[in-house]
């Protein structure tokens, strides 16, 4: 070996370790719950829904143990005695021909044919896109050869965000946000909104109109500590999986069986009840989409139980009681259209998966979520 | 297999990333390359024979995957933190005093980029470098020697190889 093949070698390893020494040690962990979120994004574009119960196992090799016996506190905290109603999300906000974009407590609207990432995209310049992601999600785009399309947005999740005092303060639907500049790239404008714990951020043409659409996510409707929501008259209990929920009696009621295959589809307005007494597929083929309106939430639920239901709770769920019952649910990081709720019947072996639509203005959601108890 | 599948990304995982993040000069992108590399893996762990297989399907995929995003410029900015104020550490200060070679590293081609990696970090040799690049061993000689010439002419160091 001469020289310069050893100057490479000492050139490679000694990158490598510069680079992993600026890592976090739970690299591990956010790689595997990348690899969760890549394969729930694969199975929402071929729309079904008993593999999105299992989708997860990727996480649960390492997924540290829970403690499953004590229920422990409140899963939502009843907000110290407020009365107050809940503040809802606002589905009209949405023009038609757009759709909602929900990122943790936030959601926007953008044109239904707009594309969902987790950063910028090169090369689609006819069509916008909204990045999710964190305020460490960097928006410039350094390489010269990318061109990108004209209208953009991002919704950055910061939970640390707080007020700004002396900033530029304004109301958006309701919403107190301050005008920033968090975005080191011209012709972005940028909003810190602390009430949802997001900065928001467009630029284009449409990036005043798409702003304008900004109003809470369904699911920080679900998360609001607060009043239970009160189960409407008409509304139907259910009791599937050692629990009981109440769902619209208008929605349809199917049973399922997961077997192999990719057969079942996201039930809209619907309950689908699953029984996993097989293991559940995930290998069906990808699609490619990742078209905003592929990703749509549904009004719905879906409740599974069996001994391939996901055992464990991805990292970094949250637990407590929910009506004598332990429950950990995961908010979605990369898609806000579904919670995932883990619900562990005493005595069963296995949590009772429901997953619950996150669409409208979140009240059915809520209400859903807030009617579970022991069947 | 889920279970085998979830030990292996825990062990291996990082030392992938290690590898992607060689190939595309920069972490977050080699974690995005590692996880969609990880994802088609898991999603076609059925067809492989055994555990064993799995590192070596994974890495083929992350090598295919980085030489396909070359090819079709589909360079997509990855979100990184926030430009760093501190200083850097002693390893990457030695590393910048090798005059460039790091960038021009990154200026080679794919697959001469993929082969050096492969050959100078990862210690494999021509036949599975070949077999991960589907390619022959004699492409594999070609490309390891023609990056190395790169090197030298972008960097001047024949006085340092002779």
């Amino acid at each position: 070996m001469n020289d310069l093949e050893e100057l490479v070698r000492e050139e490679l390893r000694a990158r490598v370790a510069a680079a992993e020494a600026q890592q976090p040690a739970e690299s591990a962990v956010e790689l595997l719950r990348g690899v969760e979120q890549r394969i729930r994004v694969t199975r929402l574009r071929r729309r079904w829904t008993g593999a999105a119960l299992s989708a997860v196992a990727v996480a649960a090799a390492i997924a540290l143990p829970l403690t499953l016996l004590a229920p422990g506190p409140p899963l939502i905290p009843d907000g110290g005695g407020r009365q107050g109603p809940v503040p809802l999300s606002d589905p009209s906000l949405t023009p038609p021909g757009w759709v909602p974009v929900a990122y943790g407590d936030a959601q926007v609207s953008v044109p239904a044919d707009w594309h969902v990432s987790t950063r910028p995209v090169c090369g689609r310049v006819g069509l916008g896109y909204v990045v999710l992601g964190t305020a460490s999600t960097s928006l410039v785009v350094r390489n010269p050869r990318c061109r990108q399309a004209a209208n953009r947005a991002a919704i950055l999740q910061e939970p640390g965000i707080a007020g700004h005092p002396g900033r530029s303060a304004s109301v958006i639907n309701g919403i107190r946000v301050w005008r920033v500049a968090p975005v080191p790239v011209s012709g972005y404008v940028s909003y810190a909104v602390p009430a949802l714990h997001v900065l928001v951020t467009a630029r284009g043409p449409l990036a005043r109109r798409l702003l304008g659409t900004l109003t809470r996510s369904p699911l920080s409707v679900v998360l609001e500590p607060g009043q239970e929501a009160a189960v409407p008259d008409g509304w139907l209990w259910r009791d599937f999986g050692g629990i009981r929920f109440a769902a619209p009696a208008g929605w349809r009621q199917e049973h399922l069986v997961v077997g192999p295959g990719c057969p079942v589809a996201v039930p809209r307005a619907g309950v689908t009840l699953v029984k996993t007494t097989t293991a559940i597929p995930i290998s069906c083929s990808s699609g490619s989409t990742t078209a905003a309106s592929a990703l749509t939430a549904q009004p719905g639920v879906v409740v599974a139980t069996g001994p391939f239901t996901q055992g464990q709770v991805p990292s970094g769920s949250h637990c407590g009681r929910l009506h004598e019952l332990r429950a950990c649910y995961s908010r979605p990081i990369y898609i806000g259209g579904m919670l995932d709720l883990y619900v562990y019947v005493p005595g069963w072996r296995r949590p009772t998966v429901v997953e619950i639509g996150l669409a409208g203005n979140g009240v059915v959601a809520r209400t859903i979520f807030d009617s579970i108890r022991p069947g | 297999m889920e279970e085998e599948f979830g030990r292996f990304v825990a062990a291996r995982g990082r030392a992938l990333c290690r590898t992607a993040y060689l190939l595309t000069g920069d972490w977050q992108a080699g974690e995005d390359l590692v996880q969609e590399a990880l994802t088609k893996t898991y999603l076609r762990r059925h067809r492989l024979r055994s555990a064993d297989a799995l590192e070596p399907y994974a890495r083929k995929v992350l090598i295919s995957l980085f030489l396909t995003s070359r090819r079709r410029r589909w360079h997509r900015e990855l979100p990184v933190a926030n430009v760093p104020d501190h200083a850097a550490n002693g390893q990457l200060d030695a590393a910048e005093d090798r005059s460039g070679l790091w960038p021009a590293l990154l200026s080679l081609s794919a697959q001469q980029c993929a082969v050096l990696v492969l050959r100078y970090f990862e210690d494999l040799t021509e036949a599975d470098i070949a077999t991960v690049l589907v390619c022959s061993p004699g492409a594999v000689k070609t490309h390891a020697a023609r990056g190395l010439e790169r090197l030298r002419k972008s960097m001047s160091l024949e006085e340092w190889t002779r």
